[in-house]
């Protein structure tokens, strides 16, 4: 193990960040943004030569992404990106849609006064992102969805929300056709708010889930549309 | 050993095919799975410390995959990391508690409340199943009953349908189960989880949602209850 040791630092099993999260990162990075298109194959050999490492933490660093949902392992074939097909999104969107759903309705119980800024300021940005380019519309957005989710107050909940970031990146890089002119999506982001803030539960809850079967609807749509690759 | 299958995958190609479905699990999985058994059968207490090396050694694995199954059990919020001293396992405190039992009493209300709305006909014949399987092991080991309840929170968690979810959920049944491990009720009482959790299903079934809402809320607040003390 290279890198990121810090002086002083003695053989504690285990670094800050280790090398196989930094490649990690990395490989992420590359495959949010499309570098690595989907069904592309992942060579370890081929990455360890490029960064400069052993084959071992590569590997340790697709096993993650593996769990992730990012990349998938076929037997005696090798590793690829995975193309997330429509029962793929359709699972992304229900389950945040339970988890986003929670935490709508626990923040409409107690509206929270600072969150509730936060969240009138991020639905701000993504109104302003909209015509941008469609990668910071979706870190606008997820950006939203995750201060929605943390408003809950709890560790957990927000870990939980975290597990999907990166597949629903995924499938919000195929709904740019859908969201060109953005009014539809900020009409949505702020009727969540306005639930929210008016402290009704039920139906911020509705919303969400309303929004989440809007969202996997445009996804299930039989693909006309040509994906950017 | 995990390597072993590795190698002999690797090798010949008719005991790979014969070793299949062993590969469909990976090193730091199993890994991680001895390490959660051990956590919860207490072979490693709460404040424990892990070594990275004795692990490889017993298990018969490099530390590569010892370093990976630790990142995993970190994230599933059973082991935390300590700068310069090393791995250990957590001791729950009060917050965390709140936290675990929070996090289940909102998703598994929402679960619960969709369930009622979907009145899928699979999904609560299972649950009644595992209602009558907790009533036949009144008089089991702890630690098995523990297990069948929380198979009874998981299915009903699972009939969001979305895979994702509970996948997501995971962690808090393995932070409950490590609560539970040392909190053995009495006798007498243990009828009573058989009543609580048959009373959730026919609320289910009844589509009551007020019910629902207040079941599973007096469920979870009556272990959290028991727990801090």
């Amino acid at each position: 193990m290279t890198g990121t040791a810090s002086p002083g630092d003695p053989l504690g099993p285990l670094r800050a960040q280790s090398t196989p999260a930094l490649i990690a990162d990395l490989l992420r990075a590359e495959v949010l943004v499309g570098a690595f298109p989907p069904h592309s194959q992942l060579s370890e050999a081929h990455l360890a030569r490029q960064l400069q490492v052993s084959r071992g933490p590569v590997r340790e660093a697709m096993q993650r992404l593996i769990q992730e949902g990012l990349l998938r392992s076929e037997r005696n074939r090798g590793v690829f990106v995975v193309a997330l097909g429509h029962d793929d999104a359709r699972d992304v969107y229900l389950a945040r849609g339970v988890i986003e759903g929670a935490a709508a309705a626990i923040v409409a119980r107690q509206v929270p006064p600072v969150a509730m800024l936060q969240l009138q300021r991020l639905l701000d940005q993504l109104a302003a992102s909209t015509g941008g380019p469609w990668t910071e519309v979706i870190t606008h957005d997820l950006a939203f969805h995750q201060a929605l989710v943390d408003a809950a107050g709890s560790l957990r909940l927000s870990r939980m929300f975290h597990t999907l970031v990166a597949e629903t990146r995924l499938c919000l890089l195929r709904l740019e056709p859908f969201y060109r002119d953005g009014t539809e999506v900020i009409a949505e982001h702020r009727g969540i708010l306005d639930a929210l803030e008016s402290g009704r539960p039920a139906t911020a809850e509705r919303l969400i889930r309303l929004h989440m079967d809007a969202a996997a609807a445009r996804l299930a749509v039989p693909e006309r549309v040509t994906l950017s690759d | 050993m995990p390597g072993d299958v590795n190698d002999a995958a690797g090798r010949s190609s008719a005991s790979a095919r014969r070793l299949a479905p062993l590969r469909i699990e990976s090193t730091p999985s199993l890994v991680a799975d001895r390490i959660r058994m051990g956590i919860f059968d207490g072979t490693f207490p709460p404040d424990s410390q892990l070594n990275e090396v004795e692990l490889a050694r017993s298990l018969g694995v490099s530390r590569g995959p010892i370093r990976e199954a630790f990142q995993r059990l970190i994230q599933e919020g059973l082991l935390r990391s300590e700068r310069n001293r090393g791995v250990f396992v957590v001791a729950l405190d009060a917050d965390s508690v709140q936290d675990v039992y929070f996090v289940r009493r909102v998703i598994e209300t929402a679960a619960a409340l969709r369930l009622a709305e979907s009145q899928d006909a699979a999904a609560i014949s299972g649950l009644e199943q595992i209602v009558s399987a907790i009533g036949r092991s009144v008089d089991s080991e702890w630690s098995e009953l523990v297990a069948i309840d929380l198979e009874f929170h998981r299915s009903l968690v699972a009939a969001s349908g979305s895979s994702r979810l509970t996948r997501a959920f995971e962690p808090m049944y393995a932070e409950t189960r490590m609560l539970l491990a040392h909190m053995e009720i009495h006798y007498e009482r243990r009828a009573d989880l058989v009543d609580e959790h048959r009373a959730i299903v026919e609320a289910i079934q009844a589509g009551d949602r007020k019910l629902i809402e207040r079941l599973v809320h007096g469920h979870m607040s009556d272990s959290v209850t028991k727990l801090v003390r």
